[in-house]
């Protein structure tokens, strides 16, 4: 099970080399569709609470893509995931913010991985912290007020739980797919 | 398998965030009381200010296209505010996602309703209505 903490390119390298680039975009493609049925269905669902609380269920295939391959790939497949999701049904404001709070949550994501100290989950958690954190700050710039950040400690804490939750259950599946994805 | 999950770094991290979620927590609090001004700003720009106390409707338009200053976006979009009974909503509004429709009524100091594709912010104050986030300063009504 070695490919769960497999090394970036500096080091051993990952499963991914050895395929053909149109394999290699097959697989990506794929893991984007995916990542887009899991924003689709959670778009779906009604939003209970004030906007950015969200369960992120899509992550589960970020975050396993980030280890399975990089974070070159994890950005592309999610970049492409939200632009995908705005064209079908978000709107350009729930692609913007996505954007934003996707870009802040892979860097820390990617940057966490890198120290080798975290499990996929804690990983995940964090990221799910960045990426309420990336769409608040958006937020506030589009309308122009700080005052805004009074829902920080809410999208904190539902950052909290959701990061945990995906990353959790990414971890699980993660062990369970072939080598050879 | 259940333990296999996590490492110690991550309780390290989780007891972090939670205590960043903390202080945030009380720093909020502490600033938060029942409001008493309603102040409505569309783009950054003050729309207007009213009284928390006094029920009324406020229909926010944009579009009013006058010497090229850009109080909106797009032409013709509404957002109808009403306030009554000491809380504010957003009765409705000609947006396509409908997130500030769907908000719970505010009525505390801090709290916000946002319609972020018209850039309308509905926002709660206390009586001062000046602190650091307010650019104009001085106004107390603005006539429309």
């Amino acid at each position: 099970m070695t490919h769960l903490h497999s090394k970036d390119r500096a080091g051993a390298p990952s499963p991914l080399k050895k395929k053909t680039p149109a394999s290699r975009v097959a697989t990506l493609a794929l893991l984007t569709t995916l990542a887009l049925m899991f924003s689709y269905i959670e778009a779906m669902i009604p939003a209970p609470g004030p906007p950015g609380v969200k369960l992120g269920i899509a992550n589960i295939v970020i975050v396993i893509c980030l280890y399975r391959f990089s974070a070159s790939e994890a950005a592309a497949v999610n970049l492409l995931r939200v632009a995908l999701a705005g064209l079908l049904f978000t709107g350009l404001f729930g692609a913007l913010y996505s954007a934003a709070g996707a870009v802040l949550s892979l860097i820390g994501m990617a940057l966490l991985k890198k120290t080798n100290l975290f499990s996929m989950a804690g990983v995940s958690m964090a990221g799910g912290v960045l990426h309420n954190l990336g769409q608040l700050i958006v937020a506030a710039f589009l309308v122009e007020e700080a005052a805004i950040f009074y829902y920080f400690p809410l999208l904190l804490f539902s950052g909290i739980a959701s990061g945990l939750l995906t990353g959790i259950v990414a971890t699980l599946v993660a062990r369970k797919l072939p080598a050879r994805l | 398998m259940v333990k296999d999950i996590f490492k110690k770094a991550d309780l390290v991290l989780l007891a972090a965030l939670l205590i960043v979620g903390l202080a945030a927590s009380l720093a909020v609090a502490r600033t938060s009381h029942d409001g008493t001004q309603v102040v409505i700003k569309v783009a950054g720009e003050l729309y207007g200010q009213y009284s928390l106390d006094e029920d009324q409707q406020i229909r926010v338009t944009s579009g009013h296209s006058s010497e090229g200053s850009d109080a909106g976006n797009s032409p013709g979009t509404e957002n109808i505010v009403m306030i009554e009974g000491g809380k504010v909503s957003m009765t409705s509004a000609d947006c396509p996602n409908q997130d500030c429709v769907r908000h719970k009524p505010i009525s505390k100091n801090g709290e916000s309703i946002i319609c972020l594709p018209h850039k309308v912010v509905v926002q709660i104050r206390g009586s001062g209505a000046h602190d650091a986030s307010d650019e104009e300063g001085g106004y107390d009504t603005l006539a429309q």
